[in-house]
């Protein structure tokens, strides 16, 4: 079963006006909006491994199609001008309501759309900020940051990066070298295909140098036509790298482990014939309100010679 | 009097207070007052906690006695960590604590003294200095002793005993002037002590003196039957020996009474007048608003001189009238005075009482006339005026005339110092009051509101933000609940904010919560509500059954059970009376109304009063007209036929004068208090109205995914439908959930109700009711990929719609679903006509909502008609408008 696409969902928007409600059209103004679907169950990726918990995917795929979705629907925003994800934020606030039961889950989120920086009508910027609730229940939010590029900045600000790219990594070479790629378990996964991380180093410093590779075999990794890593790549990897860590070095049990924070600040795309390499650190062991051990892993992404991407993540232990 | 206050650092004889900062939580103030009433001795703990908790302490009294002494140590300058040293106040000296105080720091040791040395020099036969020494004392008094904190054993006794004391002295204070021959200036301020002192027989007999040697035998006659009535109707007792000898000496005219004078008297220049509550410390915000009071300060000759503030009961308008006059003290260096123009239980003082209050603060006169009574007048009131008029000529004062109730109460009063500029507060607009500058005080912004608390409860407050927004929420941003509410939160250093917010919240409590020693929420609005007739006061208690946030004239009617234009004049007077508000969102577009927080608070507890059926027969009221617009609203808005619904004629409440031309809009406005609609009807029991309304909403709630609300209603129609057990008002509302479970892709939920429905209207004979659940049950397989069931679906539908106009939405919805069938299986050009089709049944329809969802989705369907060239079901859009606004996104033939 392939990826993203198997995201069903209802959108609905939710009009402030009265014309909004009679002619579906909107100023560039806020605008709220709703989406409802059944979490997946059977998804090859989402739910490998996940038996205890509903993992962050699905809402953050689920805000990103939307915000996409709607800024070029909703708020004219011309196809050819690309959109970059400055930062995405989706974070548990309450966990039971993610735990899996034997039913059908349902996802509702409320979202809402702020255009930013609007220039003849069109905004150049978008802030999303949403409500996650599970079975009716308030549980999570979702957050991200939009800037839309204009064609040519759009096309510079890729050369640069790729000549970056290119170049050699700087990070970590030293330290303790790994056996070989880790187990599916190990990283909260049931499935070989499905890991994305490659041989693991340890530093000295205890941190964890990575690289991400996909399985050409998996769908769900190569589904995307972007020119670009796909978003799902950039979560599995750091999400796979975050559980390694905990596990490994600080004695989590990864499989009834659940990440329940990811928040990421991007600075440039991920070239997808490249390596890419994820570093881990992790924080003091702290206690969420619940008493539950709550692991902070700091996460950075680098590809040659320049840092892809910073990711504050926050493993948390079920027992 | 003498405005003794510049040294003196401490102060019982009035409110709590302690400079340069007055401690804000009650607890602490209570403990300062108590150890100020014992200064300089040692105040056992145990009798401290007495005092703080009475006979209920908490289990940690000792320690909270010890968070108390740290706050009061802070308060003092102390640092309680640091050692303590001969510098510190507050001595921990076993069995518990002692305040040191120097007498010429504090009002009470500085009272006590100059008392006894006027009473030697009273006995000695030194008037004069007796006069001066205890006016000097009782000038230190600036209100009710002990004031602004709970009492306990020590403060109650204390309080009385000093309540005493001050009477006392001002009755020798006034034997002493007597003494001097200043009987003239006397009668006023006596006129207004046996008022407040009627049982005092001292005083009385002071009046008869002063009035008798003023020439007026027989008003002081008069004098001595109004204490005697009060004496025998009141206590059952006729007046003392005394009391009753004096009267015969009056009545004998004797001579030994009349006032020998042993030298003439020589004219002095009154002393400035200060009487002026308290500086707030914690005065928050109103910059802009004193600026502007500050413009309007008499600049010129002739320049108007009158400040009318107002404002709703509890805004601040006293505080800020008081810190006005004391910013503005330069500019009146003769004096600034601050009158209550309310006595006892709140009752309005008369014209007169308040010539003689302000008689009594401006020092008197030195020349007395007798001013010719005027027609028309009573002659005590003429008199008055006539020596007010007298004491604040060629003076620059700022006169304070605080909380009037009316016009007539101040206007004689403003007529006797038209050169006095004055500031009038009231809850009132007293726009009767000629050539007045009119200034109006709202709720705080949020922001001074949480600045306001925070500077009661103290730093704790900040580790709490989100706590201290709500709890200012709560208290509507109104400085007075403000204040309580922060008090009230001070006084518990063992909750959290949140906590105390909570406590707040309850509606159950009503406006218990908002008390704090003296200052009471309640009490405070309630005297705006006990000065309006009885009609306002029903239309107060029973527009609380209104929707929040507001309401339009047109609810104000049907919950009044009044014509439009009756019910317009008593909603005025209430927004005179600042016990509703009002406004208008757009200039041309109707008013509309609505309460404080805590004011509807207030009209809900009285309402519980009203007869019985009374809330009920409201309800039912306002419920039936909202039925009914919201009916011909939604006929406009999910036309079932070309044909307009009839809008009910010309008049004022007319649907279609009400709903006007956009429904769209009319229920956006009204969503809220459609909504509270059915929440009362269903409450009240009313079955009928409670699904009827639900189910004229439902088109509305699709149309703006109103989710949370349409499945709150909807839940209430259901159980209403199955208490007044009709099955088709059920199936109606079943089906309506249905759309709803459907928009939430909830698909085996829409299906279950979509069928329960279907049987319901089928065997109730309900072919059209059937038939849109059918277009349901194909929604559902639609949306699930399922287009071949979905297809029969539609076509059964279309058959049990008929050719009948009731099917007309019906069939233009079929066509609609066909058209999807054809573009989720990926056949264009089947789609592009389907919709085609479906555009012309919406336009015949009147449907404009559906017309455009038509048109869009053609112009999409065009969009991408080359992408599916080739065929193929792969080249569908990744999103299908389904329905207008509603968007199925992602493969659904994937997720199977």
């Amino acid at each position: 079963m392939p990826g993203a696409s198997a995201l069903v969902h209802h959108l609905v928007h939710r009009p402030n006006t009265p014309e909004g409600v009679v002619l579906g059209t909107t100023g560039p103004t806020t605008q709220q909006f709703a989406v409802s679907a059944l979490l997946p169950e059977r998804h090859s990726l989402f739910n490998d491994g996940a038996d205890l918990f509903h993992d962050l995917h699905s809402p953050a795929e689920v805000l990103r199609r939307t915000a996409l979705f709607v800024s070029h629907r909703y708020f004219r925003v011309p196809q050819e001008r690309p959109a970059v994800f400055a930062a995405t934020e989706v974070a548990m606030t309450e966990l039971e309501p993610w735990r899996r039961t034997s039913g059908p889950a349902h996802l509702a989120m409320d979202i809402t759309l702020t255009p930013a920086d609007v220039v003849s009508g069109v905004p150049r910027g978008l802030e999303c900020e949403s409500t996650i609730h599970i079975e009716g229940v308030r549980c999570g939010t979702a957050n991200a940051r939009l800037v839309f590029l204009m064609p040519r900045v759009y096309q510079n600000h890729r050369e640069r990066g790729r000549a970056m790219s290119r170049s050699e990594f700087t990070g970590p070479t030293e330290g303790e070298l790994w056996a070989g790629t880790p187990a599916a378990r190990a990283v909260g996964r049931a499935d070989q295909v499905n890991v994305v991380l490659g041989t693991p180093l340890l530093t000295v410093e205890s941190e964890l140098v990575v690289e991400i590779v996909t399985d050409p075999r998996n769908q769900v990794f190569t589904e995307a036509t972007t020119d670009h890593v796909p978003p799902v790549v950039l979560v599995e990897g750091t999400r796979q790298a975050a559980l390694l860590l905990a596990g490994e070095l600080h004695g989590f049990t990864v499989g009834s482990c659940v990440l329940s924070r990811w928040n990421a600040r991007f600075q440039g795309f991920a070239e997808p014939d490249l390596p890419l390499y994820c570093r881990a650190t992790a924080a003091e062991l702290e206690r969420a309100a619940d008493g539950r051990p709550a692991l902070p892993v700091a996460l950075t992404l680098h590809q040659g010679s320049r840092q892809i991407a910073a990711v504050d993540t926050v493993v948390l232990q079920d027992y | 009097m003498q405005d003794t206050g510049d040294t003196v650092r401490f102060r019982v004889l009035g409110p709590i207070s302690m400079l340069p900062h007055t401690p804000t939580a009650a607890k602490v103030r209570v403990l300062l007052a108590t150890l100020l009433v014992r200064a300089n001795e040692a105040v056992s703990t145990t009798a401290l906690i007495d005092e703080l908790w009475d006979i209920h302490p908490p289990r940690t009294a000792a320690t909270t006695l010890q968070v108390y002494v740290s706050q009061l140590r802070r308060a003092l300058g102390e640092i309680p960590s640091e050692p303590t040293t001969s510098e510190r106040r507050l001595h921990t000296v076993p069995p518990g604590y002692r305040l040191s105080v120097r007498e010429e720091e504090f009002d009470l040791s500085r009272f006590e003294t100059l008392r006894r040395t006027g009473k030697e020099a009273y006995d000695r036969g030194d008037f004069t200095t007796a006069a001066s020494d205890l006016r000097e004392s009782l000038a230190l008094w600036t209100g009710l002793p002990l004031s602004g904190v709970p009492h306990g054993p020590v403060l109650a006794t204390t309080s009385v005993r000093l309540e005493e004391l001050r009477t006392v002295t001002l009755e020798q204070r006034i034997a002493a002037d007597l003494r001097l021959g200043r009987h003239h200036e006397l009668t006023g301020e006596l006129m207004e002590l046996v008022n407040q002192h009627p049982y005092r027989e001292t005083l009385h007999a002071h009046l008869m003196v002063a009035l008798y040697r003023s020439d007026r035998q027989s008003d002081a006659l008069q004098a001595f039957s109004r204490a005697r009535k009060a004496l025998v109707d009141e206590l059952g007792v006729e007046p003392g020996a005394g009391l009753r000898r004096l009267h015969d000496r009056i009545l004998r005219s004797d001579p030994l009474l009349a006032w020998q004078d042993p030298a003439p008297p020589r004219p002095s220049p009154a002393a400035p007048a200060h009487w002026l509550p308290p500086a707030t410390a914690d005065f928050t915000g109103r910059e802009a608003a004193l600026a502007t009071a500050a413009k309007l300060l008499p600049g010129e000759e002739g320049s108007r001189q009158l400040l009318v503030v107002g404002g709703r009961a509890g805004v601040g308008k006293t505080a800020f009238a008081a810190e006005l006059a004391r910013r503005c003290a330069g500019s009146f260096p003769d004096g600034q005075v601050l009158l209550p123009l309310r006595g006892a239980q709140d009752r309005a003082l008369d014209s007169a009482q308040i010539a003689l209050g302000l008689l009594h603060r401006l020092g008197g006169q030195e020349h007395p006339s007798e001013p010719a009574e005027l027609p028309g007048e009573r002659p005590e009131l003429a008199e008055l005026a006539g020596r007010l008029h007298q004491s604040v000529e060629g003076r620059k004062l700022l006169i304070v005339l605080d909380d009037a109730a009316s016009e007539d109460q101040v206007r004689p009063v403003l007529a006797a110092m038209p050169d006095v500029f004055t500031v009038v507060t009231s809850r009132r607009p007293l726009t009767g009051l000629d050539g007045a500058r009119h200034l109006v005080l709202d709720v705080l912004r949020p922001s001074e509101a949480q600045r306001l608390l925070t500077s009661i409860v103290g730093p704790r407050l900040a580790e709490d933000s989100a706590a201290a927004r709500e709890i200012v929420r709560l208290c509507g941003y109104l400085p007075l609940a403000v204040r309580v509410a922060g008090s009230g939160l001070a006084a518990r250093p063992h909750w959290s904010a949140a906590d105390w917010a909570a406590r707040l919240a309850d509606e159950g409590a009503g406006l218990t919560p908002f008390v704090a020693g003296d200052l009471d929420v309640r009490a405070s609005l309630l005297v705006g509500y006990r000065e309006i007739g009885p009609a306002e006061q029903r239309a107060f208690r029973l527009l609380a059954l209104a929707p929040v946030p507001d309401f339009p004239l047109w609810a104000a009617a049907a919950l009044l059970d009044l014509p439009p234009a009756e019910a317009e004049q008593v909603v005025e007077r209430l927004v005179e009376s600042q016990l509703l508000s009002v406004r208008r969102s757009t200039p041309g577009q109707p008013c509309r109304y609505s309460y404080h927080r805590l004011l509807r608070t207030l009209a809900f507890e009285l309402l519980a009063d009203d007869p019985l059926g009374a809330v009920e027969a409201g309800t039912e009221r306002l419920a039936t007209a909202y039925l009914s617009y919201a009916q011909y609203a939604a006929a406009l808005f999910t036309p079932e036929g070309a044909e307009r619904p009839d809008g009910g004629g010309p008049g004022p409440l007319s649907c279609a004068r009400i709903v006007g031309d956009n429904p769209a809009r009319w229920f956006q406005e009204e969503a809220a208090g459609l909504v509270g609609a059915v929440r009362q009807a269903h409450a009240a029991g009313l079955w009928l109205l409670a699904w009827e309304l639900t189910l004229a909403l439902a088109g509305y709630f699709e149309a703006g995914s109103v989710w949370d609300d349409w499945a709150a209603t909807h839940e209430l129609a259901l159980s209403a439908a199955q208490r007044a057990e009709h099955p088709g008002a059920r199936a109606a509302v079943l089906g309506s959930l249905g759309d709803l479970a459907w928009q939430q892709r909830r698909g085996p939920l829409a299906a279950e109700h979509y069928e329960t429905a279907r049987v319901l209207h089928r065997s109730a004979g309900d072919r059209l009711g059937e038939a849109r659940c059918l277009v349901g049950l194909a929604d559902v397989a639609l949306t699930d990929a399922e287009p071949g069931p979905a297809g029969k679906l539609y076509g059964q539908a279309l058959e049990l719609f008929g050719s009948e106009p009731q099917g007309q939405r019906g069939r233009a919805d079929v066509l609609r679903g066909l058209a999807l069938c054809h573009l989720l299986a990926g056949r264009a050009e089947e789609a592009l006509v389907g919709f085609g089709e479906f555009v012309d049944a919406a336009q015949r329809l009147g449907d404009r909502r559906w017309a455009q969802f038509g048109s869009r989705s053609i112009d999409r369907i065009q969009e991408h008609v080359i992408d599916w060239a080739g065929g193929g079901r792969e080249a569908r859009p990744d999103a299908v408008e389904v329905r207008p606004g509603v968007w199925l996104v992602g493969d659904p033939q994937l997720q199977r």
